[in-house]
């Protein structure tokens, strides 16, 4: 299986008041192309952090100390500028978190979808046009024409979610991050964008990081899931595999902790505390074991 | 739409509408001067000097508003004394707001030494008082209209970098900029076609109080005789040589003082009213 992406031990570090904090504890991931890989994880796992450094998009006082993020074969880990710039958009794309906010306030749709196909199919104005026409039919936008002609606060939150998707499709990149893209979302919006994003994602073959924190979500869409804890993989394998044989303790104690609506009458379990307390341990113990080693080096 | 909303909030406005008012006035007399004036501003009547004006008794229907010392109509040194202020209004302001615009935007986007440098430059600069700082580059300058809108612009950029960069800081935080990167603009061109069109609203207010102030920066450097060449219409001249009149003739010095406080107000009616129109958190 040749890798479109592959994330290999990657430790990303912030600066805190003493010194650096680990953010990523060496996570190891690997797509296949049109494969859709599900991060899931409680907050603060570093799930984002992890689509954010695929993208080049980490917060620039962030450095990765080791590992390697691998795309198409070549390694794009210290990219800057201009090579990163050619590769977003075209090579990779992002669906972000809140469409209430990802569209420019002041900048009619047209000019925010063509922007993308001028940049990278180098398209004229009309020929632009017509493309962000296309895209927005194939997002099941009414009256695309009117749309285009639109500001972001004259539409809703779902009319903006398929833009953006529009817009994260629109030069067909081989891969799309997808942050969760149906948080900030109605439910009954939810399950049409994700139907969306999954049928656009089987028709042009895009691979797709899913990051997420609904575990319902990841099994609607999700080829493969990857379960994360305080930087660290604890879990991944195929989704029928892990949702019907979860192998780490903290996997089952996520499954547990989900709302089930087909079982109403079942309470809800919290991950326990011992259980939480001891992955900490054990990452404080990694970053322990990890600092001996450089400084013996 | 969301210019044509903007618009509409703005023009039911009263402020707006008599800032607006007042500005109009002023270009038309500004432009249509020769035409306005009845006489020449510089021409002088020796024999018809201090001539009183039409609400006092034994005025001359041929000076509306009278006449100075050398016998010059008041009206028409009025009129073409609106000529300077607005051409200064205008030039120095939208000059101060280029400049002070260009630098804010770099400061606040990039951040790190280049903003290190700007903002102590501001802050450095705005610690010098305005006015005598004008005084002292006109006088390094050399009087005349240049040296007034120079004067302008050296000590007003600071007020639109300052505001500037503190708006870019607030915008470059938000999902859309992040948005932008993604599809692979350049951080210049997202600079100035993503976050500069969300500065608008801001720099339109800020430019309009800036010509407000303009008008009384030039009133004050030609009060002193730093402005134009002495003998030209400026409200500035007209009040100072009023003021050598006060006790026989106040209204030599109360009528150039009335244009530039109407004119000055008219601004500031206008700044304020757009600031409450385009604001959308004041106009919820």
């Amino acid at each position: 299986m040749s890798g479109l992406l592959e994330i290999e031990d990657l430790h990303l570090e912030l600066p805190g008041p003493q010194g650096w904090l680990p953010i990523l504890r060496g996570v190891s991931l690997a797509l296949s192309p049109g494969q859709v890989l599900g991060l899931v994880g409680e907050s603060g796992a570093g799930k984002t952090m992890v689509g954010k450094a695929v993208l080049g998009l980490q917060p620039e006082r962030a450095r990765i100390s080791e590992g390697a993020i691998r795309f198409e074969g070549r390694d794009i880990t210290h990219w800057r500028d201009e090579a990163r710039r050619a590769l977003l958009g075209r090579g990779m794309a992002l669906i972000p978190q809140d469409p209430m906010s990802a569209l420019n306030p002041v900048i009619r749709i047209e000019a925010q979808m063509t922007d993308v196909l001028r940049l990278h199919l180098g398209l004229d104005r009309r020929a632009a046009r017509a493309r962000a026409l296309a895209l927005l039919n194939q997002v099941h936008i009414r009256e695309p024409e009117r749309v285009l002609r639109q500001y972001p606060h004259e539409l809703s939150g779902g009319m903006r979610q398929r833009i953006l998707i529009a817009i994260a499709f629109a030069c067909r990149p081989k891969l799309i991050v997808a942050d969760e893209p149906t948080t900030a979302l109605d439910v009954t919006v939810q399950r049409q964008i994700l139907r969306l994003i999954k049928e656009l994602q089987a028709s042009s073959g895009t691979s797709l990081l899913f990051v997420t924190h609904d575990l319902g979500v990841v099994a609607k869409v999700c080829d493969r899931v990857a379960v994360m804890h305080a930087g660290r993989i604890v879990e991944a394998a195929a989704v029928a595999e892990v949702f019907t044989r979860p192998r780490h303790d903290y996997t089952r104690a996520l499954f547990a902790a989900t709302p089930r609506y087909d079982r109403p009458g079942e309470a809800l379990v919290p991950v326990p505390a011992a259980l939480s307390e001891s992955l900490f341990v054990e990452a404080a113990a990694y970053d322990a074991a990890r600092a001996a080693r450089s400084s013996h080096a | 739409m969301v210019e044509r909303r903007a618009l509409g909030a703005a023009l039911s406005n009263g402020r707006v509408l008599f800032g607006l008012a007042v500005l109009l006035l002023l270009v038309i007399v500004a432009l249509a001067a020769p035409l306005l004036a009845p006489h020449d501003p510089l021409e002088q009547d020796l024999l018809s000097s201090f001539e009183p004006p039409f609400w006092r008794s034994g005025a001359d229907a041929n000076f509306l508003l009278g006449t100075d010392s050398l016998g010059r109509d008041i009206l028409s040194r009025l009129i073409y004394g609106a000529r300077i202020a607005l051409t200064v209004a205008l030039v120095a302001a939208s000059l101060a707001a280029l400049l002070g615009t260009m630098l804010g935007l770099l400061a606040g986007y990039f951040g790190g030494w280049l903003d290190a440098v700007i903002s102590r430059l501001v802050d450095v600069w705005m610690s010098f008082p305005p006015v005598l700082l004008s005084v002292v580059l006109a006088a390094v300058v050399g009087a005349g209209l240049k040296a007034v809108i120079l004067a302008i612009i050296v000590v007003d950029w600071t007020r639109f970098c300052r505001i500037v960069r503190a708006e870019v800081l607030v915008q470059r935080e938000q999902d859309y900029v992040a948005a932008a990167v993604t599809i692979g603009l350049s951080r210049l061109r997202v600079l100035a076609c993503e976050i500069l069109p969300n500065l608008a609203p801001t720099l339109t207010v800020l430019l309009t109080l800036e010509m407000g102030i303009a008008v009384i920066v030039e009133a004050i450097l030609s009060f002193v005789g730093l402005s134009v060449a002495s003998d030209a219409p400026t409200w500035g001249g007209l009040i100072q040589e009023g003021r050598l009149y006060i006790n026989q003739a106040w209204w030599m010095m109360a009528l150039p003082m009335f244009c530039v406080i109407v004119t000055v107000l008219g601004f500031n009616a206008l700044g304020d009213g757009l600031r409450e129109a385009l604001d959308p958190v004041l106009r919820r």
